[in-house]
């Protein structure tokens, strides 16, 4: 089986000249599960944005199952590849918390009723309905967090990056989480978590990695 | 301690350059004025490569700007024309190129206030007498207008990547999602503006009347000589040009 996500010596500066990574290699199989680990500004941020070809690398390839990752249009890897920035705000567009995570849905063919079924199941398990009609910009950034999540998977994607998850949540959501996420593992679907939260990537990852001076450990 | 040249004597010169960019309509008179610009500009050790960067940004527009002239303008010697209508002529192609090198004159200008930080404009406007709670509001108003194209790019990216193809979306429906976009765009731009308002009133923003001034720079003779040699060039331009 060939490699879902593949880096291969990926270097990258920002224009400003500073350099965030030297040479990184990173291989990954469709149901891995990885927590990417590093201190503020060690570039992991920047290399979720690499592997979803939202910033290209300054020198090195990064591929997306089995293709450049610039071969695929916007569209094309976000069904794929589900994409939780780090700052949920950045991600919401609709009028509502229930159109929010049904916008995706009616683009690709569901009928109304399906929409609002696979809706109100994701608003249930995030704990969201009494927000449903809610403006998202007003939720807390827990709330904002999960509906950040509900999102995301509500467009079923094969393969899920979530740049710190857990920050925001109290004990009883982040808990709650890990469930969602295991849930998701145990259908074949793998995920790369981005935290500092120890605890919650041992419960979730196979795989540890550090980003340190530019580089994995 | 005061910088040479004081931000006053500055935006003088800014004003003379974009008075220039406005007056003049020759394409070789502006030129000249842009060359002038970039030299002095990199006197005041600004390079000029910056003004290409900010152009590239702007080629969209260039291009419509160009188009637009070309086709509206049939004066001087025709060099393509279609079924009775001119394309290209002479006059249009003059046209064009005067729009495209005023933009550049203005950017240019601009470029002499980019060592300057906030608060030294801030304290430039209120020294020219302008109220400083409007000069504080007008600049925080240009500062949130790169935020807001940020904004805007960003929530284009988050549409897309929730795997709506834009390209093969059908016009209406395209409207609608451009729509959707400006929303959380703005959204944010004014919940941030909101976020800024409060934060300067917490630092006690407008609590006194009068306020104090970390640094009151002054201006000194090489000042006042630099401006009126640059208004004096300005009318001079002008002059020559309109004669
Ligand atoms: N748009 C940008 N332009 C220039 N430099 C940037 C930009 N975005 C981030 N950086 C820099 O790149 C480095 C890596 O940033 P990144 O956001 O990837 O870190 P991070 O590991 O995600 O940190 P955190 O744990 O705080 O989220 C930082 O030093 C940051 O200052
Ligand atoms: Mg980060």
């Amino acid at each position: 089986m060939s490699a879902f996500i593949d880096l291969e010596q990926v270097w990258f500066s920002w224009p400003s000249g500073r350099e965030v990574l030297r040479g990184v290699d990173l291989t990954l199989q469709r149901n891995d599960t990885l927590a990417l680990m590093g201190s503020n500004g060690s570039g992991k941020t920047t290399l979720g944005k690499l592997i979803m070809g939202l910033l290209q690398p300054t020198a090195g390839k990064v591929c997306l199952d089995g293709r450049p990752v610039q071969e695929y249009s916007l569209a094309e890897r976000g069904r794929r590849v589900g994409y939780v920035f780090q700052n949920p705000e950045r991600q919401f567009f609709a009028a509502s918390v229930a159109d929010e995570i049904g916008f995706a849905l009616g683009f690709r063919g569901f009928s109304p009723a399906e929409v609002e079924e696979r809706v109100a199941e994701l608003l249930a398990f995030f704990e969201l309905e009494q927000y449903a009609q809610a403006f998202p910009f007003h939720l807390s950034h827990g709330e904002k967090q999960r509906l950040a999540l509900a999102a995301v998977m509500a467009l079923e994607p094969e393969f899920i990056i979530l740049d710190e998850p857990s920050t925001g949540l109290d004990w009883a959501r982040k808990n709650k989480l890990i469930k969602a996420l295991e849930g998701i593992r145990e259908r074949g679907v793998g995920y790369i978590i981005i935290s500092h939260d120890h605890e919650f990537c041992r419960r979730l990852c196979r795989s540890a990695v550090t980003l340190k001076g530019g580089r994995l450990t | 301690m005061s910088r040479f040249p004081d931000t006053r004597t500055l935006l003088l010169i800014v004003l003379c350059f974009t008075t220039l960019a406005l007056a003049l309509g020759d394409p070789f008179w502006l030129a000249a004025v842009l060359a002038l610009a970039l030299a002095a500009l990199a006197a005041m050790g600004i390079s000029p490569a910056r003004l290409g960067r900010r152009l590239k940004r702007y080629r969209g527009l260039f291009l419509v700007l160009v188009l637009a002239q070309s086709l509206t303008n049939s004066s001087g010697r025709v060099f393509l024309e279609w079924r009775g209508h001119v394309l290209l002529s002479s006059g249009g192609v003059q046209a064009a190129a005067a729009a495209v090198l005023r933009i550049a004159v203005i950017l240019a200008a601009a470029m002499f206030l980019s060592r300057r930080n906030y608060q030294e404009l801030v304290t430039a406007l209120v020294q020219l007498r302008v109220p400083y709670e409007l000069a504080y509001m007008v600049l925080l108003g240009v500062r949130f207008i790169p935020v807001f194209m940020e904004e805007f790019r960003t929530a284009l990216t988050a549409i897309q990547l929730r795997g709506v193809d834009l390209d093969k979306v059908p016009l209406g429906r395209k409207i609608r999602i451009y729509s959707y976009i400006l929303m959380p765009a703005v959204a944010g731009a004014l919940i941030r503006a909101r976020r800024v308002a409060v934060a300067m009133e917490a630092r006690a923003f407008r609590a006194r009347p009068r306020r104090t001034w970390l640094e009151w720079p002054r201006l000194h003779r090489r000042d006042w000589l630099l401006m009126a040699a640059a208004v004096a060039a300005t009318a001079a331009v002008l002059a020559l040009y309109w004669r």
